[in-house]
């Protein structure tokens, strides 16, 4: 690697530096092909290899082949394709090692443990008693009043982040239901139904009295576990 | 909705302070936090393991779950972030409603969620990656596509009636006008 003085770095363009940082990530040569590795699934977005240090046999880490070095620069469309493979991963894991769990694990930032300039997600298959506590996420005992202070900077915040995006938060200031129809005929209905919560204070005593939607909804998981069998073993242990 | 889990319940109550809500996914803040700054994003909809939620959901509540990190760093000056998953009781699932926890960092918070390499041979890990090779063929276009087409769908059924619609009266309005 050849060394670079900050003169040099502060001269270069961001392209350069973003270039720079391609050719000395390990995950990227990793995704190219120029360092070996377990690869276990590879499509036009990612690449899933197998840890070098797993937690777990079968411990899979799924690489974005575009460098990012932390979630928020990543582009959505992006980061969901990532989770439907984590999914797939975590799914394959089960089948795999006859897993009975999983553990998704992402770092952000060096004090949250992240150590390659290269985002990646953890899929950890899981055994009963295989001696992995750290995933166990701590509970501590919080005060009513700091949670509510809490609530309120976090609300603010995120109002304010999805105001600019197009989920809109305060629907129901909103009282054009013949305008939306027009335009957004997909939403509208849906969000109609969910988003008022002054409004329809009797749907909440219909769903307080064991509502009527209950049985729509309880139709879906059951039509899952006709397919995968391994899944249904796994979700009924919690009963 | 499930009338014995507490998660449902939490979601459908009004009462309930929520950070944000769509159609699809609720966030909250977690009763008793790892630390200040815990986040839980949950599908509306009961799934007890992340294998049972369609695929478009997962791709929403995790892009909602980086949403809700960003707010963390910039609101509450978290030095970090943690998103975790834990599926399956073996892997630590507290509750049977598929969420997933977004957890502020910060220098000296006493949290770790660093695990222990295990060691394994050149030969062991061949073996594991012939077994999940064989299983991942099933991912990819497939998973992927089948969230979307029902997305399509309903908007391919539902703009013409709109449209239709929006014509009659242009139409009504346009034969009015004398």
């Amino acid at each position: 690697m050849p060394e670079i003085t900050e003169e040099q770095l502060k001269n270069m363009t961001p392209e350069q530096i973003a270039e720079m940082q391609k050719q000395n990530c390990i995950f990227c040569h990793i995704v190219s092909g120029k360092v070996a590795s377990k690869k276990v699934y590879e499509d036009d977005k990612v690449t899933v290899i197998l840890d070098i240090n797993p937690a777990n046999p079968g411990h899979s880490v799924i690489i974005p082949k575009e460098h990012y070095a932390i979630m928020p620069q990543i582009p959505e469309d992006i980061l969901g394709h990532i989770f439907m493979v984590a999914k797939g991963i975590s799914h394959a894991c089960l089948k795999a090692f006859k897993a009975q769990g999983t553990n998704i694990f992402i770092a952000n930032g060096v004090v949250a443990g992240q150590r390659a300039q290269h985002f990646m997600v953890h899929v950890i298959p899981r055994k009963e008693n295989d001696g992995i506590k750290i995933f166990q996420i701590p509970h501590k005992d919080v005060s009513e009043d700091q949670l509510a202070k809490l609530s309120s900077i976090l609300k603010a915040k995120v109002n304010q982040m999805m105001g600019i995006k197009e989920e809109v938060l305060d629907l129901d200031n909103i009282k054009k239901p013949e305008i939306k129809k027009e335009e957004e005929p997909t939403e509208a209905p849906e969000e109609g139904k969910e988003e008022p919560q002054e409004e329809n204070k009797e749907e909440d005593v219909k769903t307080l009295l064991g509502g009527k939607e209950e049985p729509e909804e309880e139709k879906v998981p059951e039509t899952e576990k006709e397919e995968e069998i391994d899944i249904d073993k796994i979700a009924e242990l919690f009963k | 909705m499930k009338n014995d889990c507490v998660y449902c319940q939490m979601i459908a109550d009004k009462e309930k302070e929520k950070i944000y809500e769509d159609e699809k996914v609720v966030v909250v803040l977690d009763d008793k936090p790892a630390g200040p700054g815990h986040l839980l994003v949950m599908p509306k909809q009961h799934y007890p393991i992340m294998e049972q939620v369609p695929d478009f959901i997962m791709s929403h509540a995790f892009t909602i779950a980086n949403k809700m990190s960003i707010a963390l760093f910039e609101s509450l000056n978290a030095q970090g972030t943690n998103i975790v998953v834990n599926n399956g009781l073996a892997g630590g699932q507290e509750s049977a409603h598929f969420m997933i926890n977004v957890i502020a960092r910060r220098e000296g918070d006493g949290m770790n969620f660093q695990w222990v390499p295990r060691q394994l041979s050149e030969e062991e890990m061949s073996t594991i990656e012939l077994q999940m090779k064989e299983q991942t063929k099933t991912i990819g276009e497939f998973q992927s596509e089948k969230a979307k087409p029902i997305e399509m769908e309903t908007k391919v059924r539902r703009i013409p009636a709109g449209s239709e619609d929006r014509e009659n009266y242009l139409v009504k309005r346009f034969i009015k006008i004398p």
